[in-house]
């Protein structure tokens, strides 16, 4: 089943009744490419097909929730969403301190092609989780999909972001284990290296460890929350197997890493640290592993 | 004119003037925008207003309806004259926030409330109440104003946009800052019934109001109300006449509440004495 499928399932399984689901073409069209299929169907859930006017769309969530409704704003892509910037910054710190107990969450795609202009730019979930200080997540594989959608019904606001690039791909590693917050998935274990891969970096880094045996016994962590995440499992495996590989693919300044990697340089404990923080450095990992077919 | 009323906005004065003693005093820390002059209108809200069903949005000027609406006014505005400001549960003037009110939200972004007014009044939809979403006449040049109208027909949303208008946006009247917007028209042009409420039109305004709230109450569907409204505290300054904003508001009084230009003075207007 591709990304995206699994994710609607997991979608519809998760809303709770009597929540409010909104955007542009969310029961008409394309339905978001997929995301919204079926949404419709569900009882006890209102469905609005609604204007496009992102920002006070975000604003309405925002006022559903202080008026204790659960909402959804399922929205194309995340640079639809910087019009609503003000109300993910202003009036989620109003309300935030107010620790009400219903969510209002935005579900939407990041445009992490690389090829469309100026929109690509908008790869950096990092700066709009620093600057909101809000509950921001990659949506990559089926294993953390199926965890980070229950954030929905949490309270408070969340942003959870789904690949364009990859989810139309079918992904399904075996999620082997996650920390309590739920902010890293491992989904492969190894004592020779350590792969940790901010968000939709994970699906090439995957495809790399799959298709090359000198890769296979490699500790795999994802990295769902591009900010705040916890470190201990992450500096406990590359302890043990002294090889990391960081991968981040994002356009974000505010690399996730950084913090990471201050912390293993400072261990002094002969670690090499690689570092593929762009397609390009990405994709010549994998051209190393040209000799194996792809077989995802 | 009515007693209740009248009682209304003479309490959110003497509030008003009790908070601008303590601006002057420099005990407030906080940005606070008065609004001596504003008070009618609150007053009409708060006269037709049914508390825990319906719910009022505000926006940074907002005290002349805090004073009305909020439980214990006073104590929140001297909580604003607490050394320790980042300590405040009340979040400052600009963004009131007070536990269990009537008063959903406030905001301290110019254009900002609207669509969350119209979230809070998705949720009364089925319900009996109604929202009212205050405003004035610099945030409706937000485009999130028409957005807002837009979605609040859309959905046939109970609300009432309460338009403000004192023609002065942190320092500028309506003509030396932008083109006139005729919001009958743009009103009609999303079907939506608008209301032009005179400053001097007390028992028509009274009237008039009463019925919106009425009409808002049984088609559950939104309207726009824009008040004239002559926010006090202007004075000269180089021959120019400089119209209040926020802070310590300079007032020539002629008793205890009323002001020395009393014949112009709301208060006095309301009271229906000649």
């Amino acid at each position: 089943m591709r990304i995206i499928d699994q994710f609607n399932k997991e979608l519809c399984l998760k809303i709770k009744p009597k929540s409010i689901l909104f955007g542009q073409n969310i029961t008409t069209g394309s339905r978001i490419a997929g995301m919204t299929n079926n949404i419709e169907k569900l009882n006890n859930v209102e469905t609005i097909n609604t204007q496009n006017s992102e920002s006070s769309l975000i604003g309405f969530g925002f006022g559903l929730m202080l008026s204790k409704v659960n909402s959804l704003y399922l929205a194309k892509q995340l640079d639809f969403i910087l019009l609503g910037m003000d109300h993910i910054v202003n009036t989620l710190n109003f309300l935030a301190p107010q620790k009400i107990k219903f969510s209002f969450s935005v579900i939407t795609y990041i445009v992490d092609s690389g090829y469309e202009g100026p929109q690509s730019r908008l790869n950096c979930l990092s700066e709009i989780a620093s600057m909101s200080k809000s509950c921001c997540r990659y949506l990559v594989f089926p294993g953390d999909i199926k965890y980070s959608l229950k954030k929905i019904n949490n309270g408070g606001f969340n942003l959870l972001c789904l690949s364009q690039k990859y989810s139309r791909e079918i992904f399904n590693p075996k999620l082997i284990s996650k920390d309590k917050k739920g902010d890293i998935f491992k989904y492969s274990s190894g004592k020779d290296y350590t792969f940790v891969a901010v968000g939709f970096a994970a699906y090439e880094v995957y495809k790399i460890i799959l298709n090359n045996p000198k890769y296979y016994g490699v500790d795999f962590f994802v990295i769902t929350n591009p900010i705040n995440f916890e470190k201990i499992e992450l500096i406990k495996s590359i302890k043990k197997t002294k090889n990391a590989y960081f991968f981040d693919q994002s356009k974000s300044e505010l690399k996730s890493l950084n913090e990471l990697e201050n912390l293993i340089t400072s261990l002094k404990n002969n670690i090499k640290l690689k570092k593929f923080y762009n397609k390009d450095s990405i994709k010549k990992l994998y051209v190393n592993t040209d000799r194996y077919k792809l077989n995802v | 004119m009515n007693k209740k009323l009248y009682n209304l906005v003479l309490h959110s004065r003497r509030i008003q003037l009790e908070v601008n003693n303590h601006l002057k005093d420099k005990k407030i820390k906080v940005p606070v925008h008065l609004a001596i002059g504003h008070e009618y209108v609150a007053a009409l809200v708060k006269y037709n207003f049914i508390p825990k069903n319906d719910k009022i949005i505000l926006t940074h000027r907002n005290i002349h309806y805090t004073s009305l609406f909020s439980k214990n006014p006073k104590k929140i505005y001297l909580e604003f004259a607490n050394k320790n400001i980042d300590k405040l549960k009340t979040f400052g003037s600009m963004n009131y926030y007070e536990k269990n009110s009537d008063i959903a939200y406030t905001s301290s972004i110019l254009g900002n409330n609207f669509s969350v007014a119209c979230g809070v009044a998705k949720a009364l939809k089925k319900k009996k109440g109604i929202t009212i979403c205050t405003t004035g006449d610099g945030a409706i040049e937000e485009g999130s104003f028409y957005e807002s109208l837009l979605l609040a027909k859309y959905l046939e949303l109970p609300i009432i946009f309460l338009i403000e208008n004192n023609d002065w946006s942190m320092g500028t009247t309506i003509k030396e800052r932008r083109s006139q917007i005729k919001l009958d028209k743009l009103a009609s042009s999303l079907n939506i019934q608008y209301f032009n409420f005179k400053r001097n039109n007390f028992q028509k305004n009274f009237k008039t109001y009463k019925k919106v709230v009425q009409k808002c109450r049984k088609y559950r569907t939104p309207f726009i109300c824009e008040f004239e409204v002559r926010t006090e505290g202007s004075y000269k300054k180089n021959n120019n006449v400089v119209k209040y904003h926020h802070g310590p508001m300079k007032l020539e009084m002629k008793n205890k509440f009323l002001l020395k230009d009393y014949k112009n003075d709301i208060l006095y207007k309301i009271s229906g004495k000649k």
